[in-house]
């Protein structure tokens, strides 16, 4: 949750809840520390509601480090092995009912 | 290398719900008795991540709360074509009505297990986080109190929070505050969060 090399790492947890107001980029920081821990070819799935909320938020939070190294090619490697998936209210919806 | 790792990235933008509905009943991994379909479908590993993000949003409508608890977590299962058991007035009105959406949140461990119903043969470590800010918002019962409540099912229609509920299906919990502290991590420079974005998608 926190960014790559200059915060303890988290525990290890094979499930996690996080609520409450933690920052806009702590699930970036997450993969990206998840994927730093795994094998090359590990990867992650990202299932939001909204890519606009996702992305204005993410941007308007402007996390120093992300700006610094968020289009590094390390960070970037990482990233480019999370797939992102939006998903909407009414197709929840209709699936359960 | 940015380049060099974007086209490596792979993502979705349905148009349509009824395309969206596709692509994620479609998503899986790919194996011999699979017949060939579209690579942007398939998934060269089993991931090892799976991050829920602010799902409680999808049910701000207080018209949809009913759905609330399965879908949270269905969500993920549907990917891999789990479909869970709908909620019938015989669901609704059991014994334990409360545990019961939740109960589905134990079935993320399904992932793990090898199921030719899955599409997922080799995975073994799949982890789960769910960040949501607002999930101490969403109370159960889901469903209305009826007319008539039997005295031993009372308990179930007492109110509960969802992440009361939630915590009892994941090793850690965190809960997170705004600290002083974090108003460091703002700066003007909005160029590297930009292209981060620009990675993503």
């Amino acid at each position: 949750m926190f960014p790559l090399r200059h915060f303890p790492e988290l525990p290890y947890a094979k499930t996690l809840l996080v609520r409450g107001e933690y920052h806009p980029s702590a699930p970036i920081h997450f993969c990206i520390s998840h994927l730093s821990n795994t094998d090359a070819d590990g990867t992650a799935v990202f299932i939001t509601p909204s890519k606009e909320v996702f992305v204005n938020t993410l941007v308007a939070y402007n996390d120093r480090w992300l700006g610094k190294y968020g289009a590094s090619g390390e960070v970037a490697a990482k990233l480019s092995r999370v797939k992102v998936l939006f998903v909407t209210r009414i197709l929840i919806y209709a699936w359960v009912v | 290398m940015h380049g060099l790792s974007k086209s490596r990235a792979t993502s979705s933008y349905p148009s349509t719900l009824g395309q969206l509905a596709v692509v994620l009943s479609m998503l899986h991994c790919p194996s011999s008795e699979s017949p060939e379909v579209d690579p942007r479908l398939v998934m060269s590993a089993p991931p090892t991540f799976v991050i829920l993000h602010e799902m409680s949003s999808l049910f701000a409508d207080p018209d949809l709360v009913y759905v609330v608890p399965s879908s949270s977590v269905g969500v993920v299962l549907m990917i891999w074509k789990v479909n869970l058991p709908r909620l019938s007035e015989g669901h609704r009105a059991g014994s334990g009505y409360n545990d019961q959406p939740f109960r589905y949140a134990g079935k993320v461990r399904m992932l793990e297990s090898p199921s030719r119903a899955l599409d997922l043969k080799d995975i073994r470590n799949v982890n789960l986080v769910w960040f949501d800010s607002k999930l101490q918002n969403l109370m159960l019962p889901a469903l209305p109190k009826p007319d008539y409540v039997n005295e031993a099912d009372e308990k179930h229609y007492e109110p509960i929070s969802v992440g009361k509920v939630a915590e009892k299906y994941f090793e850690w919990v965190g809960e997170v505050s705004v600290g002083e502290s974090l108003s460091l991590c703002v700066c003007d420079d909005f160029g590297g969060v930009l292209c981060l974005v620009g990675v993503l998608w």
